[in-house]
């Protein structure tokens, strides 16, 4: 642990003081010892302060999307595996220049759910990391320019917990059973649109609910309203997201947004054998077409 | 029911005897599709109502939303058959689009009975009148107190 | 009112709670729901979780609800039917009582009523107010997030409350500060034992960690210091720490309908958003995150103090617990006195 936060803290300074980079994004303790927050590291001085661990929960490319953040040009940004999938998917749609990055990846075991490291908890294991982290591929960052080896024992997954398991129990129900349940979620709904500030990929610099000419999605915050904004902010998503779970992890008032997220990634990959945030030099699956696609819903 | 003169508006399209069904469709082969049904005095039910656009391409979801959220019980999204699209891949794009979107309205528990989606060129009045006959009756088959994320 | 003090055994204080249920009282409490607390109408007292410290939203919903209808409208030929949404308030004949909140949240109450009938008096608003009476239980353990304290209020403070509760072994003292609150048990009275101030325990002394006057000290001179920029950098703007606050009233009038019919609407809103600003032409007064943020503690810390000698926050720490990029307000006043 206190290597891998030598190790980064290193990498940060070097950077800074090549003048290679003019900011580096990020961990730092938080506001209780079961907490991480970004640092926004400007002086090497200050390079001191980087750190990582199991509750490093947030996903750091989100703060690419800021116009403040963008004005200090070349950055130096520390990535999970997960997180670096959003780098990918942002250089595939030309929001980031792969030349104005440096790509710190950290390896990670898996990521303590937030909830529960509040309430105490400080072991990584199949039961208290994020569902993301049971199907993860990538606690290896797929591209980066420099790795951090973690310090962390290795994440057993023995399959006793099946990960989104949600998904299939409400594929299997009929539309009224499924209306239902969606129902009650989304009556929750405030729109307080975190899920879309948290989510590094929702970075339209004016989001279709901001846009009053014709206004598409209602604006009120109950049933109708609520259920427009989570359908369109689900579609913009499908095939894009990299499933950080960060909408979700955002939620005041716990939308399993993920649920949707993910049965949507499972389809775009069923449909068309893409996932996303894999390959920088892929096209993104709603840019292109193939003339032998799934076509058995139409007349 | 009182009688209703042929060509004049008279569904108010919110009963399920006589439902609004709203096709958005593309300007080069389905619209001359359905133009060459009515040229060649083909019926066809008049609970839907035509909203022509430049390519299957151009029909976002969101029109679909829209039409859902005004009343309408059916949607028909119709263009050009593969390898036709007058913008050569307008279509494709689509398509790619619409297999997503509907499995997203499927997964949100929208009733997919609802929503309908054909390839219909500009030669093919026959089958643009078979696909409105069909989807209405659908339509007028469909439980309508059922409910969904677009109705109260 | 003069204070009056009761003392009711725990097995009382669940019955009384379920004879307002049965007598039609609309009794909100904590609850629990998808493994977080949450208010929301009980059946029985059982629903309630009076253990949690605070639940994760406030009730400020049963105030300024999340959309409220202003008016209705609708056309038949030249005629226009227009429906006050007030109506629909004043409908409601159920008295609402909250149950089981804490201190901070019952202080929300008073000081946004302050803003609400400043100008202009808002009905839907002051009947909402006036239809609830809240009780309120003073909190043992506050946690690190807490700063009520600070900002003028305590743990055990009963501002805002109509009767608060303080647990002691198996038994719970009332004080009842309000008519509302005597009105309220009244009814009751067989299940409430009166007693004297003497008998209760006497409040804590709770430590302060920093003077939230410093921190408006600083806020008065320091509109352009760098500090905002820099430290929210991390913000991303999402706007939770607004809509969980239970003093942030900030709401947006929409008009949603067509030609037939329809109605005016007030939304919540939020300073946090980069919309909230934008001006017709473009331009933007609060262009970075800094900008609302800093707003956000000049109006908290600031601006409502000098012009209703309140300030709009109560310390209750939701916004601390909550935000995903683990933005302190507790730890930010504080740094903000010391600078």
């Amino acid at each position: 642990m206190a290597n891998t936060d030598e190790k980064l803290q290193k990498i940060a300074n070097d950077l800074l003081e090549s003048g290679e980079v003019s900011l580096v994004i990020g961990y730092t303790k938080g506001s209780n010892p079961q907490r991480m927050r970004p640092a926004f590291i400007t002086k090497t001085e200050d390079a001191g302060r980087l750190s990582f661990s199991r509750y490093a929960v947030q996903d750091l490319a989100v703060f690419l999307k800021k116009p403040e953040v963008k004005k200090f040009g070349k950055i130096g940004i520390v990535v999970k595996g997960c997180d670096e999938k959003a780098l990918n998917a942002l250089i595939q749609e030309y929001q980031v220049s792969r030349d104005n990055i440096k790509i710190i990846g950290v390896e990670c075991n898996g990521i303590i759910r937030q909830n529960l490291a509040d309430k105490g908890e400080t072991a990584v294991s199949e039961a208290t990391v994020y569902d993301k982290c049971l199907i993860c591929n990538e606690h290896t960052p797929i591209l980066y320019d420099y790795l951090v080896e973690s310090g962390e024992p290795k994440l057993n997954v023995s399959g006793n917990i099946k990960p989104y398991a949600k998904i299939e129990e409400l594929d299997a129900m009929s539309p009224e059973e499924k209306n239902s349940f969606w129902e009650k979620e989304f009556d929750k709904c405030i729109k307080c649109y975190a899920c879309r500030q948290a989510c590094p990929l929702c970075y339209c610099s004016r989001c279709i609910v901001e846009k009053n000419m014709p206004q598409w999605i209602d604006t009120n915050l109950e049933e109708t309203g609520n259920a427009q904004w989570n359908l369109i902010r689900a579609y913009h998503l499908s095939g894009r997201c990299i499933g950080c779970g960060e909408c979700e992890r955002a939620c005041p008032v716990n939308i399993p947004l993920m649920m949707i997220n993910e049965k949507m990634a499972r389809d775009t990959y069923e449909l068309f054998g893409y996932k996303s945030g894999l390959d920088i030099n892929a096209k993104p699956v709603f840019g292109v077409f193939s003339e032998s696609d799934f076509n058995e819903f139409i007349k | 029911m009182e009688d209703k003169k042929e060509g004049t508006v008279k569904s108010e399209g919110n009963n399920v005897s006589d439902p609004r069904i709203i096709a958005f469709v593309c300007n080069w082969c389905t619209y001359s599709g359905a133009d060459l049904a009515g040229t060649s005095r083909m019926k066809y039910s008049d609970n839907v109502r035509v909203i022509k656009l430049p390519c299957s391409g151009r029909i976002d979801p969101l029109f679909i939303i829209e039409a859902f959220k005004k009343g309408a019980k059916g949607v028909l999204v119709s263009g050009c058959h593969p390898g036709d699209c007058h913008y050569i891949s307008g279509n494709y794009h689509s398509r790619r689009k619409y297999a997503a979107f509907r499995d997203l309205l499927g997964f949100l528990g929208v009733d997919l009975n609802r929503i309908e989606f054909s390839w219909i060129s500009a030669s093919e009045g026959n089958k643009w009148v078979s696909v409105i006959n069909e989807f209405t009756d659908k339509i007028k088959s469909l439980n309508d107190n059922s409910s969904d994320i677009f109705k109260k | 009112m003069e204070e009056k003090y009761f003392e009711i055994e725990a097995e009382n204080l669940k019955k009384f709670v379920n004879s307002l249920i049965s007598d039609n009282f609309n009794v909100i409490a904590p609850k629990d729901k998808d493994g977080d607390t949450f208010y929301g109408k009980i059946d029985k007292f059982d629903e309630a979780n009076l253990d949690i410290l605070l639940p994760k939203m406030s009730y400020k919903e049963y105030l300024l609800p999340k959309t409220e209808t202003l008016f209705e409208y609708s056309f038949s030929g030249a005629d226009v039917d227009i429906k006050d949404g007030l109506a629909s308030v004043t409908g409601e004949n159920k008295k609402r009582v909250i149950f089981g909140g804490r201190p901070c949240d019952a202080a929300a109450g008073p000081i946004m009523e302050k803003v609400f009938n400043w100008d202009y008096r808002d009905e839907f608003f002051n009947e909402r107010f006036k239809n609830l009476t809240i009780i309120s239980i003073a909190c043992e353990k506050p946690d690190n997030y807490c700063f009520c304290t600070e900002m003028q209020l305590s743990p055990e403070s009963s501002y805002g409350s109509d009767i608060l509760l303080k647990k002691e072994g198996n038994k719970y003292f009332a004080a009842v500060v309000s008519e509302k609150g005597l009105e309220l048990i009244t009814p009751y009275l067989s299940l409430f034992k009166e007693t004297t101030k003497d008998k209760v325990p006497a409040d804590k002394d709770w430590k302060k960690i920093f003077e939230i006057e410093k921190t408006k000290g600083f806020l008065d001179k320091n509109f352009e210091h760098n500090y905002f920029q820099d430290r929210f950098l991390s913000c991303i703007g999402c706007g939770i720490c607004t809509y969980i606050c239970p003093t942030c009233h900030c709401f947006d009038i929409q008009d949603e309908g067509n030609l037939k019919e329809g109605r005016r609407i007030r939304n919540w809103d939020s300073c946090q958003f980069a919309i909230f600003t934008l001006h017709t032409s473009g331009h933007n007064p609060r262009v970075t995150q800094g900008d609302r943020y800093r707003q956000r503690l000049m109006h908290k810390f600031k601006i409502y103090s000098e012009k209703f000698n309140k300030y709009l926050c109560v310390g209750c720490g939701r916004c601390s617990r909550n935000c995903p990029e683990d933005i302190d307000l507790k730890e930010i006043a504080r740094d903000l006195s010391l600078l």
